[in-house]
């Protein structure tokens, strides 16, 4: 063993610079495969979901082609105004780049979503690397990403059949998730603030980026400080909130601030047993095992942060849809770093118990 | 706290496997395979189109259009249970949908089971082992559930009985074929040939996983006796089927023995030549051939490394025979390379767990060393 890494390593520059060509194209690629996937099985807000054509779809969107008027958001889903304002902004001001066409809108969505799904990638590689020695290991590591994508946000529930609903933000919040936890990880709280306000334009759900912070630094760092830091967060993401909800209020489809309870409609949705399957499908099932092995993980931030499950999915039960499995897309990263963990260590183990396993 | 969390699992590693925890641990095991083969199953049977010349009804009554009838297994077997239930109860109790249902049901847990048995073959450890066999339900979504391109756009996927089983007896093969347990393999391989004939690749697997290590006139003479079952297999079906309709209503063996439509319109050739398409048909294994590919030298296992030769026959036939955006064609081969990637996986873990032991003193939360 020690030998072939000796020769893999020979000429270390080399080898990294393959890693790093081979995963850029194997992104790129996954986030193509993901996006087309996307764009043709899900069905958007206000179009009937079409279990018959699922490639019949119209994106929802602030002016998606094909609308027979401007298809405008009210609370909360206006809450997340970031993507679409910039595809707006694209479109336009694109003729600038086509003069003669300009930019119709869906393609800008595909666009923003193939980026978004790329970024991810980078930054998922980047956040595993943090915890993973070897180049090859973070790259391929990363397969299990696009599986968890696949799951939560292609695969539809089938009884009754269910396509999954698209929304403009729901992979651009993931991906600043991602750098979110990367950056609290790092303890850059400086971009981080940054950050937060980008993510929390982008979906409200960036406040459990604060709740990471307050369990990953409650014992590590002193009290007063975490709880200023926290309470900062809190109150920038409220004003957020709160600008938004004035602005879109009036809109169609506007709600409460945070839509009304869905508390009763998930319970009895959770107790039928024959849609546990389907629910327990989030992040490609590999929640489970993570959850399991928990107790080997040796990382105190990964550990930590997985506890933001149980405020985020008690959230969803009460504000949310708990069969939208891609609502708990946040929590990917979060789950999945924890799941490597896991991974090495019972390699780990197994391996200092037979060294000369085949 | 932390040495007391990993004692325990060590513990667990170590005991008999007929105490209580290994009880519990294996039922835990089977239940988490039973509920997300259970979802697999909703899956393919949810979004997954059946063609008209293959209904099960046609398939039931041997009917359907050649070459799909001659995958006869599933529906024979099928047939039996429909007939079992119907003498037990006077009444026909069950619908050939909910028969063929419960047989992709319990496919996927026998596959499971299968794999687990052959990632056993080179991960001692239970625990790993079960873990990692789990993760053959992720290429299946790629062949047998997500869509694949067509024109304008992306296209339901065929369902076709023989599908899950035929990757279950594929890995059933290896096992056999690793161990040697020459009865049990001759009597997989002619079931199930009968399910699929694309069992001669087990024959090209143990072709190369053999030679240069065992005597040529062995290699010859088990060579020999698979293609002789094989062909016999294949007559049976020929005989009994000799009436059928061809599919694409062409006599198909007029052009040699597949009416190869893909290949003859010119279909597969534009598919490969397409850059388009690239995305899609790279996603065979769910991606896991390309880092399986750049990787072959950590791959420790000689039969494993030799047995992912056998894609070289498997696409140049596929090629030839299937469409080439079909990925369900090339569903055999996922045991194949997903053994390697796990292989290759476990390797570069053990890497990572025994360089950042090394650096215990700073592993928790700030680790930023490189050493690559």
């Amino acid at each position: 063993m020690n030998y072939k890494i000796a020769r893999m390593s020979s000429s270390p520059n080399l080898h990294r610079l393959i890693v790093h060509i081979v995963f850029l194209v194997v992104a790129v690629t996954l986030s193509d495969f993901f996006s087309q996937h996307r764009f043709s099985a899900n069905v958007a807000r206000g179009e009937l979901p079409t279990s018959s054509d699922p490639v019949a779809f119209v994106p929802s969107c602030a002016r998606a082609s094909g609308c027979s008027q401007p298809l405008t958001h009210g609370p909360p889903f206006q809450h997340g105004v970031l993507i679409p304002g910039i595809v707006d902004w694209l479109v336009d001001h694109a003729h600038a780049l086509t003069p003669l066409y300009g930019v119709p809108p869906v393609p800008t969505f595909h666009y923003v979503e193939v980026l978004s799904v790329f970024l991810l990638f980078l930054t998922f590689r980047y956040y595993v690397s943090q915890f993973f020695i070897k180049d090859v290991t973070s790259s391929i590591l990363c397969i299990f990403l696009f599986y968890s994508l696949v799951s939560l946000f292609i695969l539809p529930r089938i009884v009754p059949l269910t396509y999954a609903i698209w929304f403009p933000w729901d992979l651009p919040s993931i991906t600043l998730f991602t750098i979110g936890l990367l950056l609290l990880y790092r303890r850059k709280l400086l971009p981080y603030y940054a950050l937060f306000v980008l993510a929390s334009l982008t979906k409200q759900t960036a406040v459990f980026l604060a709740v990471i912070y307050l369990f990953t630094s409650l014992g590590r760092n002193q009290n007063r400080s975490v709880a200023l830091h926290f309470g900062l967060q809190i109150a920038i993401w409220m004003a957020i909130i709160y600008g938004q909800y004035q602005i879109g209020h009036a809109n169609p489809f506007a709600m409460d601030l945070f839509g009304p309870s869905k508390l009763g409609a998930n319970l009895t949705f959770v107790s039928g047993i024959s849609n546990l399957p389907f629910l327990f499908s989030a992040f490609g099932y590999l929640w489970i095992p993570t959850v399991m092995f928990m107790s080997v993980i040796r990382d105190s931030f990964v550990r930590k942060s997985m506890f933001v499950a149980l405020p985020y999915v008690l959230a969803v039960v009460v504000a949310g849809d708990v069969s939208e499995l891609r609502i708990y897309g946040e929590l990917a990263p979060v789950v999945l770093i924890a799941f490597f963990h896991v991974l090495k260590e019972l390699s780990g183990k197994a391996a200092s118990r037979n060294p000369n396993e085949t | 706290m932390l040495k007391k969390a990993v004692s325990k699992t060590t513990n667990e590693i170590r005991r008999p496997a007929v105490s209580w925890s290994g009880v519990f641990s294996e039922t835990a095991f089977v239940g988490i395979a039973l509920v997300i083969s259970y979802y697999f199953s909703q899956l393919r049977f949810g979004v997954v189109g059946i063609i008209p010349e293959a209904t099960l009804e046609l398939l039931l009554a041997g009917d359907a259009h050649l070459p799909i009838q001659y995958r006869a297994l599933i529906p024979w077997f099928s047939k039996i249970v429909i007939l079992m239930v119907e003498l037990v109860a006077t009444k026909a109790l069950v619908s050939p949908e909910s028969v063929f249902q419960a047989i992709e049901l319990i496919s996927s847990v026998v596959l499971v089971m299968a794999f687990r048995a052959y990632v056993s073959l080179f991960v001692s450890t239970v625990i790993v082992a079960r873990l990692l066999s789990f993760s053959i339900f992720f290429p299946l979504l790629f062949h047998y559930v997500l869509w694949i391109p067509g024109y304008p756009s992306l296209q339901y996927l065929q369902w076709f009985s023989w599908d899950i089983p035929s990757v279950a007896f594929v890995t059933m093969g290896l096992v056999t074929l690793y161990k040697k347990k020459w009865l049990l393999y001759y009597l997989i391989f002619t079931v199930a040939t009968f399910n699929r004939e694309t069992t001669c690749f087990l024959t090209f697997v143990y072709l190369f996983s053999e030679l240069g290590r065992e005597k040529p006139k062995v290699i010859a003479s088990h060579c020999l006796l698979q293609l002789i079952i094989w062909v016999f297999v294949k007559y049976i079906l020929f005989q009994i089927y000799l009436g059928n309709a061809v599919e694409g209503g062409s006599d198909y063996f007029s052009q040699g023995l597949f009416y190869a439509a893909e290949f003859y319109d010119g279909r597969n050739l534009t598919t490969v030549t397409d850059v388009r398409f690239y995305p899609f048909l790279f996603g065979v294994i769910g991606y896991l051939w390309i880092p399986v590919v750049f990787s072959l030298r950590l791959i420790r296992s000689h039969f494993v490394k030799r047995s992912l030769m056998v894609a070289l026959p498997f696409y140049v036939g596929m090629f030839y025979v299937g469409a080439m955006t079909e990925l369900r064609n090339f569903g055999e081969l996922i045991p194949i390379v997903l053994m390697a990637f796990l292989l290759l996986l476990r390797e570069l873990l053990k890497l990572e767990a025994a360089m950042t032991g090394q650096h215990k003193n700073v592993y928790n939360h700030d680790i930023l060393m490189r050493n690559n």
